[in-house]
């Protein structure tokens, strides 16, 4: 009746159990001892119902059904990223939690990405014993989610970081980064489509290195802040966009 | 060259379930700690004379009220969960998949509403985490639980996944869902008790 990892268990509950009563007798009940004995002994007691309900955790040959299912009798998962990246946002949304509520909610973000990147990826990996099929139905459930939201998270980086750099550049040389960035931009894309040959790790390169160079150019700017104009604008509020009077109408 | 057989197939075993009841005895431990800490706490706080000379504890601050109400909805919506996963895990022994998504849906639904109830009482008290031993005290053993309840609701969300993705005859998920909420009912029971009632 008792598997040898109940006789652990049950022993040591025993132990805990007899080491409460006694600590408790000769301490008054102490709250510090007496407390963390009573829940080692719940711990304990938990455990050795655990592995007496599932005999050890070994699933009866009989039951064909669960032989079938069990965890142990898969094949190990591959590697991935996303535990990685779900611990990471969960660290980001607790430092959000004390300091920051945009750090929170991009944990908060991210986190939920992270899981269901993770079910899906654990998912497909038990779908067969074939890599590559299992690989293939997680980029058939997923790629439609994750290509255009991806396209729309590079979008908005883009963007976010080339106005950064606008409002951040003199405005006689604003007109020119935008107008040497659109020429660059075009140069590339018609370069791209003469030469559909082109390896697909050198266009990848390119267009990563110009998304860096945006993003990096961004928060050089952002850390450098607006122009001192349109500082100026903001606090006199030449737009009259706070008291809804146009200073330059009727002059 | 002759070689050698290969090796046997590991033993399968219940490894979800064994894994639920070594967090469930981490959690326990974890909590233990801290209501020792709380107990103790109010061991050393200093005597005071109340109404008719009765000589009471001075631990709780003045003008701290917890209301009791929405302690106890959440109590018992901790209960209902509790039951909406059993429900789950009867409906997928018997292979019923409609009552297995019934079961898993009031779950979630009842485990959303435990953690509203937790933040209406968060909202109803009205102490900062940093205003005293006793509000960061709360706040740890209230918040810790608060994240337990999330990671409850994560564990309604994979095992519905894993159920709805196919994986019907596994059962052991659903098993260990049911399992992880009567931990955290057992672990509010005795918060509960030292935190809210014996106040």
């Amino acid at each position: 009746m008792f598997s040898t990892g109940s006789k652990l268990f049950v022993g040591l509950a025993g132990l805990t159990t007899a080491a409460f009563a006694i600590y408790g007798i000769t301490q008054n009940f102490g709250a510090l001892g007496s407390l963390g004995l009573f829940f080692l002994m719940v711990a304990l007691m938990g455990l050795a119902t655990a592995v007496i309900f599932t005999r050890d955790g070994d699933i009866s040959a009989m039951d064909t059904a669960a032989v079938q299912t069990a965890s142990s009798g898969s094949q190990p998962v591959g590697d991935s990223m996303w535990p990685f990246v779900a611990a990471v946002s969960a660290v980001l949304l607790i430092v959000g939690l004390v300091t920051d509520k945009r750090y929170f909610v991009a944990g908060l973000g991210i986190l939920v990405v992270a899981i269901v990147e993770w079910m899906v990826r654990a998912w497909a990996d038990r779908s067969s014993a074939d890599t590559a099929f299992n690989q293939g139905i997680r980029s058939r459930i997923m790629h439609p989610l994750e290509l255009p939201l991806a396209g729309l998270a590079g979008l908005a980086v883009v963007i976010y970081g080339f106005s950064r750099m606008m409002v951040a550049a003199d405005k006689n040389i604003g007109p020119v980064i935008l107008g040497v960035g659109a020429a660059l931009v075009l140069g590339f894309g018609v370069s791209f489509s003469k030469k559909p040959n082109m390896r697909r790790g050198l266009a990848a390169g390119i267009c990563a290195l110009g998304g860096a160079a945006v993003i990096a150019g961004g928060i050089a700017s952002a850390s450098v802040g607006q122009r001192h104009e349109l500082t100026e604008a903001r606090e006199e509020d030449h737009f009259g966009s706070r008291n809804g009077e146009r200073p330059c109408e009727g002059e | 060259m002759i070689a050698l057989p290969p090796a046997p197939a590991p033993a399968p075993r219940r490894q979800l379930l064994i894994g639920t009841s070594a967090v469930g005895a981490a959690i326990t431990m974890l909590f233990g700690g801290m209501l020792a800490v709380w107990w103790r706490f109010r061991e050393n706080s200093p005597l005071r004379s109340g109404a008719g000379e009765k000589l009471i504890k001075d631990w709780k601050p003045k003008g701290v009220k917890i209301p009791m109400v929405p302690v106890n909805v959440l109590f018992f919506t901790l209960i209902m969960a509790c039951l909406m996963a059993q429900y789950a895990v009867y409906a997928a022994k018997r292979a019923d998949r409609s009552n297995v998504t019934l079961g898993l849906g009031l779950t979630m639904l009842t485990g959303l509403a435990a953690l509203n109830a937790q933040a209406y009482i968060w909202g109803q008290t009205k102490i900062g985490i940093r205003d005293g031993r006793f509000e960061t005290m709360f706040y740890a053993v209230t918040g810790s639980f608060f994240v337990l309840m999330i990671v409850g609701l994560v564990f309604t969300v994979v095992a519905a996944f894993r159920h709805f993705g196919g994986r019907t005859a596994d059962h052991e998920v659903i098993t260990s869902h049911a399992l992880f909420w009567y931990i955290l009912t057992a672990i509010f029971t005795a918060v509960w008790f030292v935190v809210y009632v014996t106040k």
